[in-house]
């Protein structure tokens, strides 16, 4: 089985501060391999230990990418590639640069996060989908394979779906699905060693949206204080049911 | 959140950074609470600690080990305490094998080293401090007398941490009696007790401040194969530098984790705590201290990585050995103002066991005083680097 997980390199959004106008200050922040990513990889390698296959994963990123292909690689992932020209968040550029590198590779599965935790689109999995002309699975919780289909398992807000798909197929993961291993040291260790592909992606940023404005929402809090402890429990226990119902 | 810091580190380092903090989210403050309160051994913790082959850093890649430097392993330990965690129960493992790496012979090496790395077998115990010598090791006492292949040793060693909780030990020896030699640190030998001898050797807990495996240990009459011994014979006090100055890099890393955790915590506070209308950490006099130890944690952060890549580079260990010192000395010393300034920022509340500051604060005094005082630091800077009087 011929596997592709798409790994985005993204801020450390713990350690995102915002200025007096509450823009983000996004100027040397350190840099991170997405958590939903992570998820991906996960499942890209629980799926080769299981069935057997190739994993590649590939990264629209910079020269500053090659950490987070070093950690897939020790995650389990068998070959990386960085399509090097990331500039900003642009799902549609994204897409199209993955696409031109995916299209004539023959993969089987694509698996990448239903979004990503800095830009929250979700816009990537169902455009790939579209350009490829293959199957989407989306917000998946568990994914089986059975003879050339894809059996997945699709989390929506109700209720679950299982749904079956011949490959090859998108799969988007929720963060549900599994819990990223951590990479032990001899593994961090091989992978520092291994070759990473680095092709120029040229990616065509012109037809991007202008952003006007990025601030965060200012949330005022109450600060309600009580004096005596028991109407303060009594306040807390009635607010607590009132957002259990 | 843990306090970050600039560093600048490979990406193979903050790989396996980001691998000890993805396992330190599981062992949360509580973990390590609940164990200060029963005294145990992390156990579990120090389990997940070899799934992630962490005992791997120091063992070469020839015996199927990481190869790694001392850089790497305080960077481990320096995140377990910054996360208010304590290393204190399994570093010895980390000085142990370099000491083993060096010294040992190959035969020994590969007997141990696979074992080590997988979790098989534990070695941090070091049996050196008597209770007639402390600081002044050449006056040892314990004695090794050789009959045919083997060594009979005799004696008692006091704080030797971890005998219970480790498979092999190592024990420093004279070999020649204290007046039979010229110069005073010759004569000592160094041995490595497994298994088979352990169990021969009587030792009881001392009950301390914190949650701490140390023992009171007596060797009578035991019988160790002489390919036990490490290198040669009378010359193990030189060797013992590959075991106490990497000892030192290490403790000088944990302290820097906890300050780290100090200034976090108290940083947090005084944002937050608000009296008289105003978050605390409007006065300068609360603010001010927590500064002061964050500049104080970047400063000596950066000689103890400046001591990590000079023993790394096989460097002179005579001048590893002054700056190592000097970060230990720096490092506990103002990791013990830190956890002052954590306490004088809570408040009444720093004395609250819930808030985690008394039990850190009493993990963070131990080592001005151990492995070495920090008053024989300065004897060492000022005799053998300053080239003043002997003080001692």
């Amino acid at each position: 089985m011929n596997i592709a997980v798409l790994i985005k390199q993204t801020i450390d959004m713990d350690q995102l501060k915002t200025n007096e106008n509450g823009e983000p200050i996004l100027d040397n922040l350190p840099l991170k391999l997405d958590i939903l990513s992570k998820n991906a990889i996960e499942a890209a390698v629980q799926l080769k230990e299981k069935y057997g296959g190739e994993i590649t994963g590939i990264s629209f990123g910079t020269d500053k990418t090659t950490s987070a292909i070093k950690e897939a690689y020790a995650m389990g992932v068998d070959t990386g590639v960085i399509l090097k020209g990331y500039k900003k968040s642009n799902p549609h550029v994204t897409a199209n640069v993955i696409y031109e590198y995916i299209k004539d590779k023959n993969f089987d599965i694509i698996i990448l996060g239903n979004q990503s935790s800095d830009s929250y689109s979700g816009i990537l999995a169902p455009v790939l989908s579209e350009k490829m002309k293959i199957p989407l699975l989306s917000n998946a919780i568990g994914i089986e394979i059975a003879d050339k289909n894809v059996k997945a398992t699709l989390e929506l807000e109700e209720y679950n779906v299982i749904q079956t798909q011949a490959m090859p197929v998108v799969i988007s993961v929720a963060q549900e699905i599994n819990n990223p291993r951590l990479p032990n040291v001899m593994q961090i260790m091989k992978a520092g060693k291994k070759e990473i592909k680095i092709i120029d992606a040229n990616p065509n940023y012109s037809d991007s949206p202008n952003v006007i404005s990025n601030t965060a929402p200012k949330s005022e809090r109450k600060r309600i204080i009580f004096e005596n402890t028991d109407d303060g429990v009594a306040e807390i226990s009635r607010l607590l049911r009132g957002a259990s119902r | 959140m843990v306090l970050n810091y600039p560093r600048d580190l490979t990406e193979e380092q903050n790989l396996l950074l980001n691998s000890i903090r993805g396992m330190l989210e599981e062992y949360g403050e509580n973990y390590w609470a609940k164990l200060d309160e029963s005294h145990l051994y992390p156990e579990e913790f120090v389990k997940k600690f070899t799934e992630l082959g962490l005992f791997n850093v120091p063992i070469p890649v020839e015996y199927g080990g990481a190869g790694l430097g001392i850089r790497e392993a305080s960077l481990i330990l320096e995140e377990i305490n910054a996360s208010g965690g304590n290393s204190q129960p399994f570093h010895g493992q980390y000085y142990m094998s370099w000491l083993l790496s060096k010294f040992a012979s190959v035969e020994m090496k590969k007997k141990l080293f696979p074992a080590l790395g997988s979790g098989k077998i534990r070695m941090q115990s070091m049996g050196l401090t008597e209770p007639d010598a402390g600081s002044n090791t050449p006056e040892i006492k314990t004695f090794a007398k050789k009959y045919g292949n083997n060594y009979i040793i005799n004696g008692q060693k006091i704080f030797t941490s971890r005998i219970e909780e480790s498979d092999w030990i190592l024990i420093v020896a004279r070999t020649k009696r204290y007046d039979d030699v010229q110069k005073k640190t010759d004569g000592i030998s160094l041995f490595l007790l497994g298994p088979e001898q352990k169990k021969e050797i009587e030792y009881t807990r001392i009950k301390t401040m914190f949650n701490s495996q140390t023992y009171q240990v007596f060797i009578n009459n035991i019988t160790v194969p002489e390919e036990n011994l490490i290198g040669e014979e009378n010359r193990g006090f030189g060797y013992l530098m590959h075991v106490l100055n990497p000892e030192r890099i290490l403790i000088a890393s944990e302290s820097i984790g906890d300050m780290r955790w100090f200034i976090e915590k108290s940083a947090g506070y005084a944002s937050s705590r608000v009296v008289f209308d105003r978050p605390i950490g409007e006065n300068q006099g609360v603010q001010f201290p927590i500064a002061d130890i964050y500049a104080k944690m970047l400063s000596v952060s950066a000689l103890r990585w400046q001591a990590a890549s000079l023993y790394d580079s096989g460097g002179d260990i005579k001048i590893v050995g002054e700056l190592a010192n000097s970060a230990k000395y720096l490092a506990s010393e103002y990791a013990w103002q830190a956890a002052n300034v954590a306490m004088d920022t809570y408040g009444g509340y720093g004395v609250a066991v819930d808030t985690g500051i008394e039990r850190k604060f009493r993990e963070a005094r131990l080592y001005k005083v151990a492995p070495i005082t920090n008053n024989l630091v300065l004897s060492y800077l000022g005799h053998n680097v300053l080239n003043m009087p002997k003080s001692y």
